[in-house]
């Protein structure tokens, strides 16, 4: 009996030790709590700006990317909008946008984002109120540019013709449009594209490694 | 042993059990949420693992001890610690502390570059490469630059001929703060020449071969294209000015060969002439431009046509006509000018008609066309012009005045110009006069500060330009009073007859804005408390342009930074502004040196007996060394060592030998500290030694200064000084029994001094002002009881008068008066013999002398290059200050005035005419205006780089005899820089 209990008791004295945690470290790692990852012509970009901009797209359904490159075109489109005195948008339109976030990502979530992110009603009104302006801009100046003739038009029908004609139906006007459509948004995002790279060699842009 | 086994097994899954309900609850998933909002225990700065002392960075921190960590003040201390671009990288951590939070403030700094470095096949010699570097970004000061300095060597390289070059950039850290950017380059082979070509000239040859193309050699674009273009340059000198060439490189699968194709087209050689009546031909360069602008194209013809016809109007040919024709032939184009200058015309009758509210003469007045004037219409345009613009300064907005010719018959007389009539119609308009002025919306400065900034009232004439100078004035208040977006309108509301006008003013003033944070950077050296001292900006005040200028102007000022900017930053989100301040260190060390020479007649001892006195004109180069440093310990000290020394003639006593050498030179450090103590003027320290050559004696003195100067207003400068210092005549030239007493008994003196000034100096330039005032007033205080050997007081007064003779006139008029008085302060002093002891009288008592001058060093002279320039150096004086040979002993008593005229004749050079008069009396109570000596002169300016050089000589209106039978020179001659006043 004595030996059962002894051997119970360096059993159990044993497994408790393993079944406890590790003894608290000396000294804690200390928290990262925001950085600059990046400057733009001296905007400073900072993690927290990159944690508020990835849960905004995410609202929006946008396409996730490198959001540190997209912070830094962001903020090269913003300058080239503050250069254009690009009107500032109706305070509907950007309540409607920001309903649409707030709708999306739902009241808890919008108020970590506040405290953790300093994503307040302020800078969240102000960030919607950019976005807007820059769709504003870039909608002026470049959907008349990228607007194809018609001959142009066909040939692109004609080498998609796949993705635009149904099968066993002559192409009309429907299909036809679906490709001015697509052709439009296709030299719209080229003649950014090529906007943004000029924007970006002329900028002071300072990346820092991550 | 099945259940013992069993029991072991259940306590062992208990006391696991146990253990894990007791470990703390697992980590959020993003821990520093939970940091935010905790309270702060401590902030530090810290860089490479230790504390950072860095003013700068610590201020731009906005964490502050016992607030809550808040998401907003990381993002602003980040923002702000990125806006002074000190570091490369910057984070803010937090550690646990209690029922807080340590934060951490973790930055890298910028290291700073020391140097830049080729190493490997460079192809190129290092300067030709630093040349580049230094051409197309200056200084670098900035590591991160090292990739676009990377690609634009490989430009260069491959401009240069290597075309495979590589260059591969490198970062090598030289201690904790700076770096050495190096490149690594594999310049590779140079390409070489393979074919070349030139087509459009017939000796292709010899074409290749000043472009240094020939096959085999070196391919370089940068050199061939210098080439070509001193080619094309050859060739429009001699008159093909259409000649024009394109080159073309390229290089097949071997990047090393090069095709070089340079196509020419020569064009013709291109002449010019006029026919009919031919224009001045001193004007022909800036009315036919064909050769300087190397073109003959239909937009420069026809501009050379339009200016030769207004050319030839503006002369009073009002029908003169000027058309060209092109005259082709193989090789060669003539450009032919036919001119018809018509007949001249001379303006007759001028009336001005319709004028009511002014007099036709006003007008007229305002014109300035006369009867007998060139008949040129763009000026009778410019006179109506004038008139129109009076009438609207009145009040009539709509007033409008014409002009219009009319010819005379021709009288048929040869060589009489034609005459035009000239009338001015006048509609003047109704008068329109201001009504009501609202202004609205100027709810937070209020409508009184508004009015008060304008000029616009009830009952004045309305005049558009001046409603728009009411509109600045209204919007440089609201932008010095934190108002940045500020909007303002005007609607005039016109009466039906428009005889009255009421305006609206309406003001959105846009948001309040005030500074938030200043931050500084760009500071090694100089502190930031200095730096902040002159930006009247603190926090919460309003944003300001004129402050913002006014800190601009004031760190520039300072004299420490090679350049300053101040710019007011937005901050997202906020409505306040950080103030920026970006500065750019001078040097802390300067050093200086020069040389030069100056020139003047100067009094000597002769050897010869008839004549034991005679000036000569000598020369005496000189030459100096200033070395300085400033910033000393952060703040706006500076010391400076100067030396300069002068190879001079000097005369042994009485008239003995004479030695060339350094007999005149000066030493000195000098301390200076603007605002020391706090107090706004500057204090300055000075110690000297000098040893100067004069005309009846030499002198060696030694002694220290401190002084105090202030600003008292715009223009004003009081100044206090205390000197103490020691005076030793040797040399003297007069003869021991006919100098003064003071120099026997005192020839070395210890004076202890306080002096007083107040300047007042409205000069437009220091060395050679055009106008503006300079005029000051020294009171001088030795005293026995402060220290001094001798006391006395003396006081010096000056005042400069320079003015241009016209508003467009380069003629400048200079006057001058100085007036000086001193008297010594009666001292009995014991008379003793050459060994130191007494001089007894017959009855055996000490003899006592009374003595009341002043020491010679401080006794006033006159005569040379900055006073009286008809005389040599202190030669000026009355009978009782000169000795017989003619040597001054000086005075108590000065009065000298000048007057100038100086006429520049080229850029650089000038002449001037002056005239000076002046004395010095042996005692003040002998002062007499009516014995003034006077001289008149002539002299020469050269503006040289460093100031006017001049030469003047000056001439005497009467010429005395002195107590030797000779006779003073009638002239004098100087040379120096700088005016003479």
């Amino acid at each position: 009996m004595l030996t059962t209990w002894r051997t119970v008791v360096a059993i159990a004295a044993i497994t408790g030790t393993l079944g406890q945690p590790a003894p608290p470290q000396a000294q804690p790692a200390p928290i990262v709590i925001d950085a600059i990852v990046a400057t733009v012509n001296g905007q400073v970009i900072t993690d927290s700006d990159v944690r508020a901009a990835a849960h905004l797209a995410a609202a929006r359904g946008q396409a996730p990317g490198d959001p540190v490159a997209q912070l830094i075109d962001r903020a090269l489109m913003l300058d080239e909008v503050q250069r254009a005195s690009q009107a500032v948008p109706p305070a509907e339109q950007v309540e409607a946008r920001r309903h649409q976030i707030e709708a999306a990502l739902g009241p808890t979530l919008m108020a970590t984002l506040a405290t953790r992110d300093a994503l307040t009603d302020g800078r969240l009104t102000a960030w919607l109120r950019d976005d807007l302006r820059i769709e504003a801009y870039i909608a002026q100046r470049f959907t008349a540019a990228a607007q194809p003739t018609d001959e142009e038009v066909a040939s692109f029908f004609v080498a998609n013709a796949a993705r635009f004609a149904q099968p066993g139906v002559d192409a009309d006007d429907a299909a036809t449009a679906r490709a001015r459509t697509a052709l439009v948004e296709v030299r719209r995002r080229a003649l950014i594209e090529a906007w943004l790279d000029g924007l970006r060699r002329r900028a002071d842009i300072v990346a820092t490694p991550r | 042993m099945r259940a013992r086994r069993l029991a072991a097994a259940m306590v062992a899954v208990a006391t696991w059990l146990a253990g894990a309900v007791a470990a703390p609850p697992a980590l959020a998933a993003d821990p520093s949420a939970n940091m935010v909002g905790a309270r702060i225990a401590s902030v530090r700065l810290v860089a490479d693992g230790a504390p950072l002392d860095d003013p700068s960075a610590l201020r731009a921190i906005t964490l502050r001890t016992g607030d809550a960590l808040r998401m907003e003040d990381v993002r602003e201390s980040l923002r702000h610690l990125a806006l002074i671009e000190r570091f490369d990288r910057v984070r803010v951590e937090a550690l646990p502390a209690g029922d807080g939070v340590d934060v951490q403030v973790v930055v890298t700094p910028v290291r700073a570059v020391a140097g830049i470095v080729f190493t490997g096949d460079t192809g190129l010699p290092h300067r030709r490469l630093r040349r580049a570097i230094d051409e197309r970004f200056g200084a670098i000061r900035r590591v991160r630059r090292i990739d676009d300095i990377a690609r634009l060597l490989t430009e260069t390289l491959a401009q240069e001929g290597f075309r495979g070059a590589r260059v591969t950039p490198h970062v090598d850290p030289r201690g904790r703060r700076e770096a050495i950017l190096r490149f690594d380059i594999a310049a590779g082979p140079q390409a070489r020449i393979a074919r070349s070509s030139v087509a459009g000239v017939t000796d292709d040859a010899e074409w290749r071969r000043r472009l240094a193309l020939e096959p085999g050699q070196a391919w370089n674009e940068f050199e061939v294209r210098r080439h070509l273009d001193r080619e094309l340059a050859r060739y429009r000198e001699r008159g093909y000015y259409e000649i024009r060439a394109d080159l073309e490189a390229t290089a097949d699968a071997d990047p090393t060969q090069v095709d070089v194709a340079v196509s020419v087209v020569v064009g013709p050689v291109v002449t010019w002439r006029f026919e009919g009546d031919a224009p001045d031909t001193k004007k022909l360069g800036a009315l036919v431009p064909i050769a300087r602008e190397g073109s003959v194209d239909e937009d420069l013809l026809e501009d050379t046509q339009r200016a030769l016809e207004a050319d030839l109007r503006a002369q009073g040919y009002p029908q003169a006509r000027v058309t060209y024709r092109r005259d082709a032939s193989p090789g060669t184009l003539a450009i032919v000018f036919v001119v018809a200058r018509g007949e001249p015309a001379v303006l007759g009758a001028i009336t001005v008609d319709g004028a009511q509210a002014v007099t036709a003469e006003t007008l007229l007045a305002l014109g300035e066309v006369r009867d007998g004037d060139p008949f040129v219409q763009a000026r009778l345009d410019t006179a109506a012009a004038l008139m129109a613009r009076y009438l609207t300064s009145r009040g009539h907005a709509s007033a409008g005045v014409a002009a219009v010719a009319t010819l005379r018959p021709a009288t048929g007389a040869p060589a009489t110009p034609r005459v035009a009539d000239v009338r001015f119609t006048v509609v003047e308009g109704p008068r329109t006069s201001v009504g009501t002025v609202d202004v609205a919306g100027a709810g937070t400065l209020g409508v009184a500060a508004v009015r008060g900034v304008m000029g616009t009232r009830t009952g004045v004439p309305y005049v558009p330009t001046s409603v728009l100078a009411d509109r600045v004035a209204i919007e440089r208040l609201y932008l010095n009073r934190g108002f940045p977006d500020v909007r303002i309108t005007i609607v005039p509301t016109f009466s039906a007859d428009q005889s009255r006008v009421d305006l609206a003013f309406t003001i959105v003033e846009g948001a309040f804005v005030t500074v938030d944070h200043l931050l500084i950077t760009g500071n090694d050296r100089i502190s930031y408390d200095t730096i902040a001292r002159e930006v009247p900006l603190p926090s919460g005040t309003p944003i300001g342009v004129d402050a913002i200028a006014e800190s601009q102007r004031r760190l520039a000022a300072l004299g420490l930074f090679r350049r300053v900017r101040v710019d007011d930053v937005p901050e997202p989100g906020k409505v306040a502004r950080d103030v920026v301040v970006v500065v750019e260190e001078t040097e802390s060390t300067t050093f200086g040196y020069g040389v030069g020479l100056e020139g003047g007649d100067r009094l000597r001892t002769s050897s010869d007996p008839t004549q034991p006195s005679e000036e000569r004109f000598e020369l005496a180069p000189r030459g100096f060394v200033e070395l300085g440093r400033r910033n000393l310990w952060g703040k706006n000290r500076s010391i400076n060592l100067f030396g300069r020394a002068s190879l001079k003639q000097r005369d042994d006593a009485d008239g003995g030998s004479s030695r060339l050498g350094v007999n005149d030179y000066r030493a000195l450090v000098t301390f200076r500290e603007p605002r020391a103590f706090g107090l706004e003027g500057t204090i300055q320290a000075t110690a000297f030694v000098e040893q100067a050559i004069r005309s009846s004696f030499n002198f060696r003195r030694r002694g220290v200064n401190a002084e105090f100067s202030q600003r008292a207003a715009s223009r004003l400068t009081l100044t206090g000084r205390y000197s103490l210092g020691s005076t030793t005549l040797f040399d003297a030239q007069i003869p021991e029994a006919d100098r003064p007493l003071i120099d026997r008994l005192f020839p070395q003196v210890r004076l202890s001094t306080w002096s007083t000034a107040l300047v007042l100096d409205t000069r437009d330039d220091v060395l050679d002002p055009s106008r503006g005032w300079l005029v000051s007033t020294d009171l001088d205080l030795a005293g026995r009881r402060v220290g001094s050997e001798v006391g006395y007081v003396k006081t010096f007064t000056q005042a400069f008068a320079y003015r241009r003779l016209g508003q467009a006139s380069r003629v400048v008029v200079a006057g001058g008066a100085r007036l000086g008085f001193a008297t010594g302060f009666e001292r009995t002093v014991q008379r003793l013999n050459e060994d130191g002891g007494p001089v007894l009288d017959p009855d055996g008592q000490p003899i006592y002398d009374v003595i009341k001058d002043l020491p010679a060093s401080e006794r006033f002279y006159a005569g040379g290059d900055t006073t009286v320039r008809g005389f040599a150096l202190d030669r000026l004086g009355a009978e009782s200050t000169l000795d017989r040979n003619g040597f001054p002993s000086g005075g108590n008593a000065l009065v000298i005035v000048n007057g100038e005229v100086r006429v520049p004749v080229t850029r650089t050079l000038g002449g001037v005419a002056f005239v000076d008069a002046g004395n010095v009396f042996s005692r003040a109570s002998e002062f007499d205006m009516g014995s003034l000596r006077a001289t008149l002169g002539l002299g020469a300016r050269y503006k040289s780089p460093v100031g006017p050089i001049r030469i003047d000589v000056g001439f005497k209106l009467s010429r005395r005899t002195f107590g030797n039978g000779t006779r003073e020179d009638g002239y004098a001659i100087h040379v120096s820089l700088g005016q003479a006043f």
